[in-house]
């Protein structure tokens, strides 16, 4: 099984490195961030703060556009293509299919994090010898593991991929929902937070209770986002650390392990 | 001819493009210069939207929004604009939002403090933000002692001043001169000193060089007043009476002649016969109320 799954992973892998794509976001993110070199000199005295907020804003944004881009092109052209037929005429389970997808989509956004944090690293060297002045208040291990974090949100938001692609049949449907989820998702503890601390809203009973069904339902992803932290270079403690790990993954299992039972039940037109 | 440009279309096609373009790019950049001189202030976005619709990027949209509120004041400033309450306003709401999105970010509470207070006497608002400032960076002794700074030397109330600046001095980090500062104040010292210290300490750490600038005027305006009003105590010691004016420091050789005031003014002696002002309020001469901070 795990030579099936390991096949899988690295032919996702491949395919996806055969996206021209990701030149086109990878040259992006790297001109982002070599922008930080010129913005920050428009700033005071918090250099820091800003390199390492443009630098960890170009790693997340390059994951979100390889996660609504190559990620779900990935899923919908196994099914468009019919190429899906090859790989489960193998002897290849649907649910093993299913997590040899993911495993390959993790492997390629964990080598553009790889690539990016190491690009991103230089700059922020560069930066550091430059304004050494303004360049107090930095710290490494608060950035890596800054972008850590956003590696677990990656992991959650592309299982919502994977799941979403599993009971749509078009990668548009797919991209629509898995947008709307990252975007609830981030801000849906910031505007359960303001709702029931704002005295003049008055909400009613159901939609109360609604509110708390969305919160345990959708994915808290702001719990990931560690930039401001990072930034300021705030002590992330290694059991917050372990807490989100545990939560990333308990999720993602949760939809893959659904869209297996969804995929081994879908018929395949 | 004919053959030529039938065979050659495209080129010379891209040819009249070319010389079109080159005759409407100065019209346009002519109507933009007038975008751009109109003087308009710019918008704010509250806080619970601006903190939803940031998403995970709060920490670059709190940059972005304090870019902007840099570059639109500080065009204003650089052309000695008149700003009115309503350029407060906007200082205020805006360091308040971009301290929403990240509470740690303290470039915008001293920017949003040093305008309100040096450049609209807005003390009540500066030290309602360096309070935010304290609840989010407890540990920090510049926020006590940017808001003792504010009460003595803006508000006149040296016993609150000295409370904080006594506050300050026993957070980590705290240098040795607060807590003699803070005793001196308890005896009503100089307060111009107390500003020259404090500007200097915030010239040492800015690295923008618009607002370094404007920093170092205030900074070298101020140093002249302590030379002028120690001059003065040299001349009452000697002569055993107060000057009338700078004059008689110069007719008496005190001083060599009276220093030029950066911002355009004249300096003189107030009618206590201690104190020296300038009659360009520490604004640049043609102000009505700028910034000058």
């Amino acid at each position: 099984m795990l030579n099936r799954l390991t096949a899988l992973m690295i032919l996702t892998f491949k395919e996806g490195v055969r996206d021209r794509a990701l030149v086109g976001i990878g040259l992006f993110s790297l001109m982002l961030m070599g922008a930080s070199l010129v913005v920050i000199s428009l700033f005071m005295r918090e250099l820091n703060k800003v390199a390492v907020d443009v630098n960890l804003s170009a790693i997340t944004f390059a994951g979100l556009m390889m996660t609504f881009f190559v990620s779900i092109n990935l899923m919908a052209k196994d099914m468009d293509k019919h190429t899906i037929y090859c790989v489960l005429s193998k002897p290849i389970s649907r649910s093993e299919y299913i997590w040899g997808k993911f495993l390959g989509i993790m492997l390629l956004i964990l080598a553009a994090f790889v690539i990016l944090t190491g690009c991103s690293t230089l700059i922020l060297l560069i930066t550091k010898t430059f304004y050494s002045q303004w360049f107090v208040a930095f710290e490494w291990l608060p950035f890596y593991k800054a972008v850590y974090t956003e590696l677990l949100m990656f992991a959650v938001l592309n299982a919502m991929v994977i799941f979403f692609s599993t009971i749509t049949t078009s990668s548009f449907i797919t991209l629509l929902f898995s947008l709307s989820i990252y975007i609830a998702g981030q801000t849906i503890e910031e505007v359960v937070l303001y709702l029931k601390t704002q005295p003049n809203i008055a909400l009613s009973g159901f939609v109360e209770t609604m509110i708390d069904i969305c919160q345990y339902i959708l994915p808290n992803l702001a719990v990931f986002d560690m930039k401001i932290n990072a930034a300021h270079a705030l002590p992330i403690s290694w059991t917050y650390l372990a807490c989100v790990t545990a939560y990333g993954l308990i999720y993602s299992s949760i939809l893959l392990v659904s869209a297996s039972l969804i995929f081994r039940k879908r018929e395949l037109m | 001819m004919i053959g030529f440009i039938k065979k050659n279309n495209h080129l010379v096609c891209l040819f009249f493009l070319l010389i079109l373009f080159g005759f409407l790019w100065p019209l346009l950049s002519q109507f933009r210069k007038k975008f751009s001189d109109i003087s308009y202030i710019p918008y704010t976005t509250p806080s619970a939207i601006s903190k939803v619709i940031s998403l995970e990027f709060k920490g670059i949209v709190s940059d972005f929004f304090f870019l902007k509120m840099i570059t639109s004041i500080g065009d204003k400033v650089g052309k000695h604009e008149n700003l009115s309450k309503r350029h407060a306003d906007y200082i205020y709401q805006s360091s308040d939002i971009i301290t929403d999105l990240d509470p740690y970010f303290w470039d915008a509470y001293v920017l949003g403090d040093m305008t309100l207070s040096w450049g609209f006497s807005d003390i009540e608002r500066a030290n309602a933000l360096l309070i935010k400032a304290g609840k989010n960076r407890p540990d920090d002794f510049r926020i006590p002692y940017y808001i003792g700074f504010n009460y003595f030397y803006f508000l006149k109330d040296n016993v609150s001043g000295a409370k904080y600046l006594m506050k300050a001095s026993r957070l980590p980090g705290c240098p040795s001169f607060i807590p003699s500062l803070a005793a001196r104040l308890f005896a009503k010292a100089h307060e111009i000193r107390a500003a020259i210290v404090f500007l200097d300490e915030m010239l040492k750490k800015t690295q923008n060089q618009q607002i370094a600038k404007q920093l170092s005027t205030r900074l070298k305006a101020l140093v002249i007043v302590d030379f002028l009003e120690s001059k003065i105590v040299e001349y009452n010691t000697r002569f055993g009476k107060q000057p009338r004016n700078l004059l008689e420091l110069v007719e008496r050789k005190i001083i060599k002649g009276i220093p030029e005031d950066p911002y355009g003014g004249q300096f003189y002696i107030a009618s206590d016969g201690k104190r020296v002002f300038t009659t360009s309020r520490l604004r640049h001469v043609g102000d009505n109320q700028n910034t000058g901070m």
